[in-house]
């Protein structure tokens, strides 16, 4: 269960990530999603590791061409509406990422 | 005294949307009484492996639920460790017996997972991953192709590598009367099946499956005396980082190898003397990763190997892997898959596996992971 708190709380802590760079270090297209994820499947999810050594798993975004998706290229974080909301309508923002 | 394993029932795995997930708890406890003429006096305390009832139906309560069925009042523990929550029954169960505070305990592991759309049970068992990688939209077949990906390239394998374990397993289901899937697959349908999390298509993945599995272990020499068993010579438990952000590496499970170590060392047996054992195969890259953290081979090995088909039991080789058709065609209910794997190394040992029976066997290894890799159980038995 995703409560406007629990969205809250962690909104807090993702804003230290925006706008770090990284490479990817591995990815997948993601096919059977969960249900909160279906109205943009199919979608591509990267391992990215930052420059400062922390590793995250983000959707990547703008990138229409998955053909181009590659290990080691560089991409950067950002912010987006990726989860449709909850009954509350709190807009559950999180990162991901863009090719550089 | 060393704790025996002295009787064992499995349902049907598979889709069964006749029956609840109590209806099959009830169906696996009265089958493995049945099946060792053991009456619920004998029992001092019943193990209950489950991961979904709280999530899917609201289902929490379950010691109290199985009194209820069968008109109980001894300690019933719910067990949950994702998809090792039947290893983890398990080994609390042989925890407690060795402790001595029960002579007799009943370990059950069962998941109702065909009840609900698919993509409810992919959120469902998300649960056990972490936070980021849930929000990110991530999946447990997800994970395991990141790790996929990473695996192949550094070794130079393609999904033909991946390909062989569905193959193999499948075979083995085909042998297997209660496995979910009896049919035997080719290579090419293995590489064709529809993607579902890229590089793993739909014959990577281990299906939805219902079901539940049932052991007795006791350290009760009078029932150990009259009925066919096995002994429990190590289960081990370690633990890992939930989420593979945190790992140093994407090629390898730690908490595997932990497990493996411990349970190598007390059994005091070498791995050259198991002959048989379960590996979680939840995906087909899962298996060669198995393969190599419980050091049967090389880092990097299993690749090469399993496309020669060494643990297939037709190639009659010195250790047949995942006879019961592994996860991967057996099936997967989750909580029941733990208890599952170690009832298929009792069937064999003490020469019930009928069709897929393999010669002469003395030891016995299961392996059971939850998550991406945070839990890891490996039990040793012998005879």
């Amino acid at each position: 269960m995703i409560s406007p708190v629990k969205v809250w709380r962690r909104q807090k802590t993702i804003r230290d990530l925006l706008g770090r760079k990284g490479v990817i270090l591995s990815w997948t297209k993601i096919f059977t999603p969960p249900p909160q994820f279906k109205h943009i499947a199919p979608y591509t999810i990267v391992y990215v590791k930052l420059e400062n050594g922390q590793n995250i798993c983000a959707q990547l975004v703008d990138c229409l061409d998955n053909s181009i998706v590659v290990d080691n290229k560089e991409v950067v974080v950002t912010l987006r509406k990726l989860r449709e909301s909850v009954s509350d309508d709190v807009i559950p923002y999180t990162i991901a990422c863009k090719l550089i | 005294m060393r704790s025996h394993i002295i009787g064992y029932h499995t349902t049907q795995f598979g889709e069964l949307w006749d029956k609840s997930l109590f209806d099959l708890v009830e169906e696996s406890i009265l089958g493995v009484l049945k099946n060792t003429h053991i009456e619920f006096g004998d029992i001092d305390a019943i193990f209950f492996g489950n991961m979904l009832g709280g999530i899917l139906e609201n289902n929490l309560h379950a010691g109290a639920k199985i009194a209820d069925i069968f008109g109980l009042t001894i300690p019933i523990f719910r067990v949950e460790g994702a998809c090792a929550s039947g290893g983890m029954a398990f080994h609390l169960a042989n925890e407690y017996v060795q402790s001595g505070k029960g002579k007799t305990v009943l370990v059950i592991g069962a998941e109702k997972m065909t009840d609900v759309q698919p993509e409810y049970i992919t959120q469902g068992l998300m649960s056990a991953a972490s936070g980021e990688e849930q929000e990110s939209g991530m999946t447990f077949p997800g994970l395991y192709a990141l790790m996929a990906r990473v695996y192949l390239k550094k070794f130079g394998y393609d999904k033909k590598n991946l390909a062989a374990v569905a193959v193999k397993n499948h075979k083995h289901g085909f042998l297997n009367p209660t496995a979910h899937f009896r049919k035997i697959i080719s290579e090419k349908q293995a590489l064709e099946s529809s993607l579902i999390a890229d590089p793993l298509g739909l014959l990577d993945c281990s299906p939805v499956s219902d079901g539940a599995a049932s052991l007795i272990i006791t350290t009760n020499p009078a029932l150990i005396k009259r009925r066919k068993n096995v002994k429990i010579l190590s289960s081990q438990v370690a633990t890992d980082s939930i989420s593979l952000l945190q790992r140093d590496s994407l090629i390898e499970l730690k908490a595997t190898q932990i497990a493996a170590e411990k349970a190598f060392s007390e059994s005091k047996i070498k791995r050259s003397d198991i002959s048989i054992a379960e590996v979680h195969d939840c995906f087909t890259i899962a298996e060669l990763f198995a393969m190599e953290d419980l050091g049967f081979w090389k880092k990097g090995e299993a690749g090469r190997r399993v496309v020669q088909y060494e643990t297939l039991k037709d190639n009659n080789g010195p250790l047949i892997i995942n006879t019961s058709g592994g996860l991967k065609a057996s099936g997967h209910p989750v909580g029941a898959t733990g208890i599952k794997q170690i009832g298929e190394l009792y069937i064999q040992l003490t020469n019930q596996a009928d069709k897929r029976q393999i010669k002469n066997v003395k030891y016995g290894l299961a392996h059971n992971v939850g998550g991406s890799g945070g839990t890891a159980v490996v039990t040793i038995v012998g005879v």
